[in-house]
């Protein structure tokens, strides 16, 4: 069975599936990291953009 | 980097808080390249107007398709996708790299990696927009929506990319600030993934010069174009603009972002969900089921980040909106911000497919997005450019009273372009459903386009204040430069260099208490502590490489399906390559951009088959290299126009003045196709491109290619001058066309034999069964 076979034999459901869980998976982790991150690191790095010695 | 604008100093006083500066170390003095900035920024607006005034005169011809003078260059099948190339390419793109190369400076405390690159990606850029502007209305195209530019300019397009990206990312490693904000996220999402989209999708075979042939065939390549179409809307059109918002919406309000987290969560949310919606384009047409059942829910995950990006930014203007009242730049950003989170709701609704069945092919599509293109995109670039207009010419804005001005053509133009469009849109969808107590169809098509004439100068009236707005802005960006400095104040900067090695903090340790737990629970909460994330945070290159993976990820589980999964095509015996002729007539067919207007699509949906014949099978097009699907239908389906309209000298006339032929047509004439000489000569050079792609024509064939053709041409001409005496037809593009209009759809209905089916004269019979499907009849309701 080549690749095609396998993949028709696999069915799409299967990548949907498995596809859909790896995507849901590592969404979650990043969210869970950005909810834990330090309050101070945070406001530090969101005032990036006013650094005051870009204007112009 | 130049090593003039970089020398180091005595140190100043430390910043601080990164961790990473040496307390001796010493400052580099800078200067950031403004130079570049002001011309992209100039060069934006120039586009835009252009763009806009196109956009204009293609909504005049809809209404009054005699605007075209006749002249082939200005018709709306080849103004359509110059007016989308400017919009898209000239108008964003700039206004894009306009934004980047202001931005990154800033937030990398360094200088543009390199003057030279910049430049090359300048002059490249706008080079690339006048082929667009001189081949698409001389008829060179791909044919397929949104990537019609030939194969010399989409190759350099892709080399103006990759240098673009390496200036972009040799500024990013020269930086002078470890953390890269979330803007910069947002840029190099948009670089990695339009390099991918643009290569995958424009891989073709050239035939010539200025003519190329993709390698995807029907289902695939409706399914590669859309990915790509879908996708560039999210990666050229919104995430670049978000990168501008975060960094431009603090800066005009004069507040860090309302949530820094949530703009971390929308950049994760949009890479992860984004590219699994393309195939929502395609509801009800010949793709595989489950792709679009996947991509609406995909699609109505979307929600989640546009919202939250919405949010977010509304948010930020939190205790500043008196500051909106009075800010013009605000202004812009309030009305685009709204306007991406209603453009991004509209979406995903849009990829229902209930809803789909009614709004595809409709102005529906066209009124969304123009809400995302004028509201959303135009509104943020206008907004930045009142922001950066002050700052890079070091001078106060011309007129303020004109920016307010501006403000209230872009919005109220944009208003009165997309409500009467999205009127238009429902309209049109209703009536070509509608059916009557008898069961049959209750408009002809025309009549559906008729009714929307008046919707139609409503929206010219909206283009063209819209157009004034852009004017005034161009006028005022003229009187600003006008004003400028004879020299500009190049202010030095002075930043720490970021140390060599960079100490990381600590690993930190578990915080689960000493309890009997496994070894994974430290583990797990170690990670759960996220220092891993703001290492790569600061690892540009790693960090590149995950916001590839990603999208190539998703991608591959999108796309590699359809391509090796057996059931997906299923082969039709009959479904037999094009004649020769009928292949030049394809190629006039692209030329001529009749796919802006014609859908070659017809969706199992009872109205449809009713008007427009058997459902289109994915097998019908299995030779059409490119699909010819289409978009919007602001002519009727033409997928089984072999059957509904067999004879020559009907299409003769109609092409030669379609008003006379049905009265209220918006078609415009197309009568210099009844004059132009067909070029035989190249038939046998588009043949072997052909096979060479998979297409079984025999080498004979292809020989004899010019001899096949002509032979055709002759017997349609021979038809012509039965029917009403017209001769001298046999040389000209028009029989060309003729064959293939008189092929389209009819394969399914011919009887398995070695001989192309075309070869012989089409029989339509009204209300012949169909050979694969015989519930659905074919019959044929309307009349000519
Ligand atoms: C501005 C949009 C527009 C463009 C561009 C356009 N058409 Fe049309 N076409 C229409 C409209 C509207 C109708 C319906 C009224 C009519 O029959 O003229 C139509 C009707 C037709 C019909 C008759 C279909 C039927 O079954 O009644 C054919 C065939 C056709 N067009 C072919 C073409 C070809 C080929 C091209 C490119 C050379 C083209 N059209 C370009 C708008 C357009």
């Amino acid at each position: 069975m080549g690749i095609k076979g396998l993949m028709t034999y696999l069915g799409m459901e299967t990548f949907g599936l498995v596809a859909l869980v790896i995507c849901f998976a590592a969404f979650v982790s990043i969210v869970v990291r950005v909810v834990l991150k330090p309050q101070r690191e945070v406001d530090r790095q969101a005032r990036l953009p006013l650094a005051p010695d870009d204007e112009n | 980097m130049s090593a003039a604008a970089e020398q180091a100093v005595e140190p100043v006083a430390g910043s601080g808080g990164h961790g990473d500066l040496p307390a001796t170390g010493k400052l580099d003095r800078f200067q950031y390249d403004d130079a570049i900035v002001r011309a992209f920024l100039a060069i934006t607006v120039v586009w835009g107007v252009v763009a806009f005034l196109v956009g204009l005169i293609a909504a005049i011809q809809l209404a009054h398709p005699q605007l075209n003078l006749g002249l082939p260059y200005i018709t709306f099948g080849r103004l359509r996708p110059l007016h989308t190339n400017a919009a898209i390419f000239a108008f964003a793109g700039n206004a894009i790299f306009a934004g980047i190369y202001h931005s990154t400076q800033r937030l990398c405390k360094a200088r543009m990696f390199s003057k030279v690159l910049s430049w090359i990606h300048f002059f490249g850029w706008q080079g690339i927009i006048v082929a667009a502007a001189v081949t698409l209305p001389l008829g060179f195209t791909q044919g397929k929506e949104y990537a019609e530019l030939e194969w010399p300019i989409d190759i350099a397009i892709a080399l103006v990319w990759v240098v673009f990206a390496i200036n972009f990312f040799g500024t990013i490693a020269t930086r002078r600030e470890r953390h890269m904000y979330v803007a910069l996220w947002f840029y190099i999402a948009t670089l990695v993934t339009i390099a991918m989209l643009h290569i995958f999708n424009s891989l073709s075979l050239p035939a010539g010069p200025l003519k190329s042939y993709t390698i995807y065939a029907g289902v695939q390549d409706a399914f590669m174009q859309w990915w790509y179409g879908h996708n560039a809307v999210g990666f050229f059109l919104t995430t670049p603009f978000l990168g501008l918002m975060y960094y431009y919406l603090p800066k005009a309000a004069e507040r860090p972002v309302f949530s820094y987290r949530l703009s971390i969560v929308h950049f994760w949310s949009l890479i992860f969900i984004y590219i699994w919606a393309g195939p929502h384009h395609l509801h009800y047409t010949a793709t595989p089921e489950w792709a679009s059942t996947l991509g609406m829910l995909f699609s109505v995950m979307l929600w989640m980040p546009s919202w939250g990006g919405m949010v977010n930014g509304l948010l930020t203007l939190r205790g500043a909106w008196h500051k909106v009242t009075r800010d013009p730049v605000l202004k812009f950003f309030v009305v685009g911000i709204t306007f991406y989170g209603m453009s991004t709701f509209e979406g995903p609704l849009l990829s229902v497919k209930s809803v789909n069945a009614l709004s595809h092919y409709t102005d529906w599509t066209i009124a969304h997005v123009h809400a995302g293109a004028l509201g959303w995109v135009g509104s943020m670039v206008f907004g930045v450019m009142y922001w950066l207009l002050p700052r890079v010419y070091q001078t106060g804005l011309w007129s303020p009273k004109l920016a307010n001005m501006h403000f209230w053509f872009n919005t109220v133009g944009l208003v009165v372009y997309i409500a009467p469009i999205y009127v238009a849109g429902l309209t049109q969808g209703l009536m070509w459903r509608d059916i009557d107590e008898s069961g049959q169809l209750t408009y002809e098509f025309v009549e559906t386009v008729n009714v929307l004439i008046p919707m139609y100068w409503l929206r010219v009236i909206g283009g063209a204040i819209y157009l004034g707005g852009g004017v005034i802005g161009l006028l005022n960006l003229i009187m600003t430069w006008k004003a400028r400095p004879t020299t500009y104040d190049n202010v030095i900067i002075e930043a720490a260099p970021l140390a060599r090695t960079f100490q990381d903090p600590p690993r930190p340790t578990s915080r689960v208490g000493t309890q009997a737990v496994l070894n994974t629970a430290h583990g797990f909460d170690v990670w759960l502590q996220g220092w891993w994330h703001r290492r790569w945070e600061r690892l540009p290159l790693r960090f590149t490489v995950w916001v590839a993976i990603t999208v190539v990820v998703a991608s591959l589980f999108e796309i590699i399906p359809t391509f090796l999964i057996k059931s997906n095509v299923p082969t039709i015996a009959t479904v037999k390559p094009y004649t020769p002729l009928e292949l030049a007539g394809r190629d006039i067919y692209l030329a001529e951009g009749c796919y802006n207007c014609h859908s070659q699509q017809i969706r199992p949906i009872l109205a449809e088959t009713k008007r427009y014949g058997e459902y289109s099978k994915p097998g019908e097009f299995v030779y059409d290299h490119p699909h010819q699907w289409g978009s919007r239908r602001i002519g009727p389906d033409l997928a089984r126009e072999g059957k509904i309209n067999p004879t020559p000298i009907w299409h003769l006339r109609h092409f030669e003045n379609p008003e006379e032929y049905t009265p209220g047509s918006i078609m415009p004439t197309y009568s210099w196709l009844l004059t132009s000489p067909l070029n035989f000569d190249v038939i046998p050079q588009r043949m072997t491109a052909m096979q060479t792609l998979g297409v079984p024509y025999t080498d004979e064939e292809i020989e004899q290619g010019i001899q096949l053709a002509r032979e055709q041409a002759e017997s349609i001409a021979h038809e012509i001058e039965k029917a009403d005496g017209t001769t001298g037809m046999a040389d000209k593009q028009v029989v060309a066309l003729i064959a293939y209009l008189q092929r389209l759809g009819t394969d399914i209905y011919a009887t398995a034999e070695p001989e192309p089916a075309a070869e012989e004269p089409v029989a339509a019979t009204p209300g012949e069964e169909s050979p694969q499907e015989p519930t659905v009849s074919a019959a044929m309701p309307r009349s000519h």
